[in-house]
């Protein structure tokens, strides 16, 4: 027996990759002196490697069938933290890093918790952590703004191999390594079932709430990552660095989904999805857009895409 | 409904098709006022299908239904409720945290000027609805905090509200306790009493021989008897036949067996003290209705419900209560009929059934895909199910999507399997495949506990019956007695050592 999908099915699955070549020609035939370059390029995936790293962590939450919407607070606070041992104790940027990803994954073991133990619906357990998260982040820094980072941090994200941005690498890396989680081992076969069905899971010998717990922590961990790009790249600290991210980070991996037939969220499509939020962000800007332009186009097409499934779908997305 | 009572409504030969399966066909009943009727049937038969088309929630594919005369439009809710017919569903379907006034107006509140709701008028109208079934609870107390079967009067209450003439009962005391069920039975006579009809859908074959002055038995979505005055047991010879249609299996007899589950004394919120032992490679049937205790144990056993009191061993293990991983750990296996508990859409036929076996093809958490794949097509194979391992489990027929459960079962290796009506929507053919592969686990030593809404599955497949009602054990049927007919006529509540005679040669 062979799978059969008919041709309709198979423009849907692509459509994400339709839209974004779309835009790139639409781009490059509008602006090919400045929007077809390899700086431009680079530029891209320079400025979207914090926003993939959030995806990441995000479509892993949707996978589950949870939501985390204290991914850009758990990103402020581990920016503090990271920040402020090197600032107030000295400690070298190693140290520096794993404080900020240890207090990330921490504020997400938090959410997980919450949510798998207690019970409490994702959506309000992870406002209530990103809110503490937003306090502690504000109590360690007293809403100060920290410059002059140690040149050797500030590497992170400046430094280049072979001209290509070690920030977009690291983000690339965290990626793949998110991919390679949620394809090939034990422990993404159980999320996506948890995600899916978690009463059949349940049944299934899933250990359901383990799953839950892992999944926050690994959101949270990308959190951390990202914060430690964003300080990096930006050579400061300033409070609530996170806050902008969220919705962006939502909007790439809803759009992502269509890869997956409209049914599973999954990371090749999140990466993409985010690749294509940052092709019209800056293409537009190019065109001497106004920001707000942007902004309406990317809900715009946020909106169909999601559209488009969901009818498919008889009204269900990611379900 | 024939009698002398005025017939008023006539459902004219209504048919529906889903794709290629013919849930109704050609189904006519009257309602005559005063009249209680009855609609009986084996799961799928087409009675809630029926019921359906009545009340609106579907659009039949063919047939008329007359009121007064008139032909009524189908499939609009709306229209069916202004013909006064409304409906009391099986499942509570009240807003808990709105009063009881509020649920019994809720969609046809008496408005005043800019769409306020007239509150005093509301209350006089729920005050006499709640009246006409003699409930005597404040109007304006929260629905959720009433007991179960007030939260059950209310919602009656609330269908003559609309000034009903037909009340449609769905399984109205499957969940409620023998008293309950005589006040709800003394609640369908006194509606009868003041001229409504009601029709009257149950599985309790005793309830509707003591409620009902007239029987329609449905099978395979048509009508193959309309009786005037039903008694248990003529129910119980249309519905089940009096042998099996797969033979029987003779098998020996192992002993002494080794005792793989033993409830002891096992109390819960369903469960009143229960004991039972499953032997290795031993199928024992569990047989009642919905709320009897038998899909309830097995819920226990597996860790989906909670035990208060008792113990669960396991192949020596204790099991603990509402804890499913030591359960599944612990080597249970659940296979269920309902597939919204077994499968997840949106994965593939592989994911499916690999889920509960995994670590055995995984190391170091990571999954040798290769080793999974050959896996699964040999379990695949073992249950002669003909897909691709790579196909979307949604992709495959209901039957087929059933045997790619049961190669999940036969892949995790359990020492006990629960069996939760697992047939239940599989096509003719497949069903003998699925109940060959239940017993060859069996054969292997499997414990087996098997309840089913189906009398005959659980006389073809059962080493013995036991019989649960109202959260208990009553019973227990040996094989010399266990035809589909007893077995159902135990289910239902007919009193056991009152079996009819055999009649089988042996």
């Amino acid at each position: 027996m062979r799978i059969r999908s008919s041709a309709r099915e198979v423009a849907e699955r692509w459509s994400l990759v339709l839209a974004f070549l779309g835009a790139f020609v639409f781009f490059a035939v509008a602006r090919p002196n400045s929007f077809l370059t390899w700086d431009n390029a680079r530029a891209i995936l320079d400025d979207s490697s914090v926003l993939c790293v959030l995806a990441a962590g995000v479509t892993v939450i949707l996978v589950i069938g949870e939501f985390d919407l204290s991914v850009g607070f758990v990103a402020g606070l581990a920016g503090a933290a990271g920040v402020s041992v090197m600032a107030f104790h000295g400690w070298g940027v190693g140290a520096a890093v794993a404080v900020a990803l240890g207090a990330a994954a921490v504020a997400g073991v938090a959410s997980g918790i919450a949510v798998a133990y207690v019970r409490i619906p994702s959506f309000i357990a992870t406002l209530a952590v990103g809110s503490i998260a937003a306090a502690v982040e504000l109590a360690i820094t007293k809403t100060a703004i920290f410059e002059g980072l140690s040149s050797s941090y500030v590497q992170i994200a400046t430094t280049r191999v072979w001209t290509i941005p070690l920030r977009a690498i690291i983000a690339a890396g965290v990626v793949l390594a998110f991919l390679l989680l949620l394809r090939t081992t034990v422990f993404g076969r159980h999320a996506a079932a948890v995600g899916d069905n978690s009463a059949a899971a349940r049944l299934s010998g899933v250990p359901v709430e383990r799953v839950r717990v892992i999944a926050f922590m690994l959101a949270g961990l990308a959190a951390g990552i990202a914060a430690v790009l964003v300080t990096s790249s930006a050579t400061q600290y300033y409070p609530n660095l996170g806050t902008g991210y969220l919705l962006p980070a939502y909007a790439a991996a809803f759009l992502g989904l269509s890869l997956g037939g409209g049914r599973r969220f999954n990371i090749v499509g999140s990466y993409i999805g985010v690749l294509l939020l940052a092709t019209v962000t800056t293409g537009l800007t190019m065109m001497n857009q106004p920001s707000w332009v942007a902004a309406l186009v990317q809900g715009v097409v946020l909106l169909l895409a999601v559209a488009s499934v969901s009818v498919r779908r008889g009204g269900t997305i990611g379900r | 409904m024939a009698g002398s009572a005025p017939t008023w409504l006539e459902a004219v030969e209504l048919t529906k098709r889903y794709g290629g399966v013919l849930a109704l066909d050609r189904a006519s009943v009257v309602a005559c006022a005063g009249q209680v009727h009855g609609l009986v049937g084996v799961n799928g038969a087409g009675k809630s299908t029926l019921v359906k088309c009545l009340t609106g929630m579907v659009r039949p594919t063919g047939g008329s239904v007359l009121v007064d005369g008139r032909s009524l439009p189908l499939g609009r809710p709306v229209d069916s409720l202004r013909a006064g017919i409304a409906s009391v569903p099986q499942e509570l379907t009240v807003a808990p945290t709105l009063t009881v006034a509020e649920n019994i107006m809720l969609g046809h509140e008496p408005r005043g000027p800019f769409g306020w709701v007239r509150k005093r008028e509301a209350r006089r109208r729920a005050k006499d609805a709640l009246a006409s079934v003699s409930l005597d609870v404040p109007l304006s107390a929260p629905v959720g905090q009433l007991p179960l079967i007030e939260q059950r009067l209310v919602m009656i209450a609330r269908a003559l509200s609309f000034s009903a003439r037909l009340v449609i009962f769905d399984e109205p005391t499957a969940t409620v306790s023998p008293h309950e069920a005589a006040l709800l039975l003394e609640t369908v006579r006194s509606l009868a009493a003041r001229r409504v009809s009601v029709l009257y859908v149950s599985h309790h074959l005793r309830e509707i021989e003591a409620v009902c002055d007239s029987v329609t038995v449905l099978r395979d979505g048509r009508i193959i008897a309309d009786l005037e005055r039903a008694t248990h047991l003529t129910l119980v010879d249309l519905l089940a036949p009096d042998r099996v249609s797969e033979p029987r299996v003779v098998r020996e007899e192992r002993s002494p067996r080794e005792v793989v589950l033993e409830a002891r004394s096992v109390w819960g919120p369903r469960l009143r003290d229960v004991s039972l032992a499953v032997g290795a490679g031993e199928i024992v049937g569990l047989a009642g209705l919905a709320g009897s205790g038998a899909r309830e144990l097995l819920l226990t056993v597996c860790g989906a419900a909670p035990f208060t009191d008792g113990s669960i061993t396991l192949g020596g293990r204790r099991l603990r209560s509402a804890n499913t991983l030591f359960a599944v750990e612990s080597g249970v296996g659940f296979l269920p009929g309902d597939r919204s508990l077994g499968t997840f859409p949106s994965h593939t036929v592989r994911h499916n059934v690999a889920l509960p076996s995994l670590s055995r093809y995984a190391r170091f958490g990571l999954v040798n895909s290769r080793a999974e794949k050959s896996a699964v097509a040999t379990l695949l194979d073992r249950v002669a199910l003909r897909a691709h391992t790579e196909a979307p489990i949604t992709s495959l027929s209901g039957g087929n999507q059933q045997k790619a459960l049961v190669a999940r079962s036969i892949g995790s290796n359990p020492r006990l399997l629960l069996l939760d009506d697992p047939t239940a929507g599989v096509d003719v053919a497949t069903r003998p495949e699925i109940h060959a592969q239940i017993r060859t686990l069996s054969d292997a030593g499997v414990g087996v506990l098997l309840v089913s809404t189906d009398a005959e599955e659980l006389a073809e497949l059962s080493d013995r019956v036991v019989v649960f009602e109202r959260g208990a054990v009553t019973g227990e049927l040996t094989p010399d007695v266990m035809t589909p007919a007893r077995v159902l006529a135990a289910m239902t509540g007919h009193p056991l050592p009152a079996v009819r005679q055999p009649k089988e040669d042996r």
